[in-house]
């Protein structure tokens, strides 16, 4: 079943980079065909009824409020209060669905889901669109230093200091403004703003209260200094329509508050907060083969998906490549010139640029793709450039008097093409195109930015877990390593068994 | 009626003008031998016969059509003019035999097991049967020359165009390809063979084609064209120098 599954994945993602290659836009189909929202209190009669399940969208990479266990299970803060509203409100099943935190508001205007928790703020600006729930936690920013530390206890202190922060996080705009004194270092993942404190490179961190409390909750050697500096709240998201369902849970967690499970919650979650802002730090080895062990479902499923990603994108990567060096070696100035333009472009800007164009960029002219499909449509647009290239030297490469030989028999260009100048060009395009597909498979690593659960992202995603980057940062090298060299085995074998006649 | 005929073609590339007005024509049988001094024109001209290279102007007539009309199937035509390249082309990555085979299937539309008999039968006259399931690589110069013959002659063609096909051999194996040549020529092959084998041209040829800057400077039967009578200075020269 699972196969199959993976299988049929592969092949409608296949399906759809190729309508994109063809200049149709997938529209991510994300929608299933869900009956139109009916009226409010019916709608909660059904959830308690059982007839209809409570859908609950969640991006689950934020612990302690949602990520997902070393056996994929969802967990957290929001999974167990969000479970234990809807039990109190009578609602029998729950189901989380996983997507990307900025598809929420959207998905639950599309009545794609019922509610979404994910450590939402409430702001002004979302309750335009959707309604949210009485405040479940307090949130807002704070200030971490390491233990030992007794130079900054206040706002004011940062002045001069490393403060690390999150890339594209509202902490930075906020310290920009209030304390533009402090030197920002801007990291790419919620755990490395706390080793960089923990190594040295920092001085302080400015984040989210919750997070670093529970980091100090399970790794200790920090704590929390100061007062928290803005007061944002977290609320949960609801449907506008969705009076019935939220004012269920508004009541349900004020009964929980009164008695006493809601404590419970937010001190396994987030620890005894008064004493656990100074934990003793876990005692941690070097190299942990528990972070891998404990693991190995999710770094599986991450494995296949890159596995997937670059099965795909060498499908997509080849198919550019021809059409490329074919368009580079067309008598059709026109078409020669396109063929010219797409490897001047695309091998002159980054790749990061261009994905971040394909998976944000594109949506702003209605072109919404699916993380998948703009990975992969990416890494093959990219790599399918420097393929251009390989297939047009390799063809240039073919003596030109096998072209004369055959269409003096009388053989039309494309059958000479086919039955002599491809296949002996290919068996020269081996070796290139095996370290193209080498880079290739590096590259896939970066499509973990648009979101995609591979092979690294699982790996960050474990690390923001158990903070052991050595180990898990170590293992996933290793893992690339093994999938590089099996391709520049094949690579080698296949060019040795097709070198026949040289 | 002439199985082949030129007018006036002239050939340019860039500011070089290599052809400069080629009127000429071959007999059905006929065995035309093309010699004159090397940059004078003659591969140009053979390579503007089935086209490979095509001609500024002029016309060139195969068979009672014209292979510069707008409309022609050029590839038709050409599978009725076997060509022999002074470097061989055999393809590279088919054994002998599959070379052979190739055209004859793919142009012809012959069965596999048809153009198999046939290959085998043209590698048996070349002497190359033993040799039919090596790739080009494994074998000799004068061996990839008889096999290039055989698959020239495998589409049953009314020409045969040969560009210096022995300057690229070995001297021993020369003997061996002229022979190959010489029983084709007997059998009645209409062959046109740009050569610098003054032997053979003398031996085998009908008529000799002397170019030279671009022009025919002489066409005549091998014994006036050899003879101490001509008196031809351009010929003179060229003789003495290879003579």
């Amino acid at each position: 079943m699972k196969n199959l599954f993976t299988r049929y994945r592969f092949w409608a993602a296949l399906l759809a980079v190729i309508l994109c290659t063809t200049g149709v836009a997938a529209q991510a189909a994300t929608a299933d065909t869900t009956p139109a929202p009916a009226a409010t209190s019916a709608k909660l009669t059904e959830l308690q009824s059982g007839k209809t399940t409570l859908r609950v969208g969640t991006d689950a990479t934020f612990p302690p409020f949602e990520f997902t266990d070393a056996n994929g299970q969802k967990m957290g803060f929001d999974v167990d209060l969000v479970k234990a509203l809807a039990n109190k409100a009578g609602i029998k099943n729950v189901d989380f669905i996983q997507m990307p935190f900025g598809n929420i508001v959207p998905a639950l205007q599309a009545n794609q889901i019922d509610v979404g928790a994910s450590a939402i703020y409430i702001s002004a600006e979302r309750a335009k669109a959707i309604d949210f729930s009485d405040v479940y936690y307090p949130g807002g920013l704070g200030i971490f230093v390491a233990e030992n530390n007794t130079a900054i206890s206040s706002l004011a202190d940062l002045a001069g200091k490393k403060v690390a922060v999150q890339v594209g996080t509202k902490s930075v705009e906020w310290l920009e403004q209030n304390q533009p004194k402090a030197q920002l270092v801007q990291v790419q993942t919620n755990d490395q703003m706390f080793s960089s404190v923990k190594l040295g490179q920092a001085d302080a961190v400015v984040t989210g209260q919750p997070g670093g409390r529970y980091f100090i909750h399970e790794q200790g050697g920090l704590k929390q200094v100061g007062e928290r500096l803005t007061s944002e709240n977290y609320g949960y998201a609801f449907q506008k329509s969705d009076t019935a369902v939220r004012d269920s849970f508004n009541t349900a967690l004020a009964e929980l508050k009164a008695n006493g499970e809601y404590d419970k919650l937010t001190a396994q979650w987030f620890g005894d907060v008064t004493s656990a802002v100074t934990g003793p730090a876990k005692a941690h080895g070097l190299i942990n083969i528990s972070s891998i062990t404990n693991s190995a479902g999710p770094l599986w499923a991450g494995f296949v998906t890159t596995m997937e990603i670059i099965g795909m994108s060498l499908v997509l990567s080849m198919c550019f490549g021809l059409l490329g060096g074919f368009a580079k070696l067309s008598k059709i100035t026109p078409i020669r010139w396109l063929g010219t333009a797409y490897v001047s472009v695309i091998r002159g800007t980054p790749f990061i640029v261009q994905l971040f164009l394909i998976y944000f960029g594109l949506p702003q002219l209605g072109i919404q793709l699916h993380p998948l499909v703009a990975g992969v449509f990416a890494l093959g647009l990219y790599s399918g450039s420097y393929v251009t290239e390989i297939v047009r030297g390799a063809i240039n490469s073919v003596d030109k008097g096998q072209m004369e030989a055959a269409r003096s028999c009388g053989m039309s260009s494309g059958a000479a093409l086919r039955h002599i100048i491809v296949p002996q060009a290919f068996l020269r395009m081996l070796p290139p195109l095996g370290n193209e597909f080498v880079s290739l498979t590096k590259n896939s690593a970066l499509v973990s930015f648009v979101t995609i659960s591979e092979l690294f992202l699982v790996g960050q995603t474990i690390i923001s877990r158990t903070f052991d980057a050595l180990t898990v940062y170590l293992f996933i090298g290793l893992v690339y390593y093994v999938i590089t060299n099996i391709i520049g085995f094949i690579a080698n074998t296949l060019e040795k068994k097709l070198a026949v006649y040289i | 009626m002439a199985l082949l005929s030129t007018t006036a073609i002239t050939k340019t590339f860039g500011p070089v003008h290599v052809l400069k007005g080629i009127d000429f024509t071959i007999e059905p049988g006929e065995v035309v031998a093309v010699i004159g001094p090397s940059g004078g024109g003659k591969s140009t001209f053979l390579r503007c016969l089935n086209l490979l290279e095509t001609p500024t102007s002029g016309h060139v007539i195969f068979d009672g059509e014209d292979l510069l009309a707008p409309d022609v199937d050029l590839d038709r035509l050409r599978s009725r003019m076997g060509m022999v390249f002074q470097q061989f082309n055999l393809f590279h990555n088919l054994t002998a035999l599959r070379n052979v085979m190739l055209p004859q299937i793919n142009v012809l539309g012959k069965s596999k097991e048809e153009a198999k008999a046939h290959a085998m039968e043209l590698l048996e006259k070349v002497g190359m049967t033993h040799r039919a399931n090596a790739y080009p690589s494994q074998l000799s110069g004068g061996q990839k020359q008889r096999i290039a013959i055989a698959r020239a002659v495998a589409m049953n063609p009314k020409l045969m165009l040969f560009d210096e096909p022995t300057s690229a051999l070995d001297p021993e194996v020369v003997k061996d390809v002229l022979d190959v040549m010489t029983d084709l020529a007997k059998q009645g092959m209409t062959m046109i063979v740009v050569t610098h084998e003054m032997g053979f041209a003398r031996r085998v040829a009908d008529r000799v084609v002397f170019i030279d800057g671009g022009v025919i400077a002489a066409d005549m039967p091998p014994e006036e064209f050899f003879s101490d009578d001509n008196t031809n200075p351009r010929v003179r020269d060229f003789l003495n120098k290879v003579l």
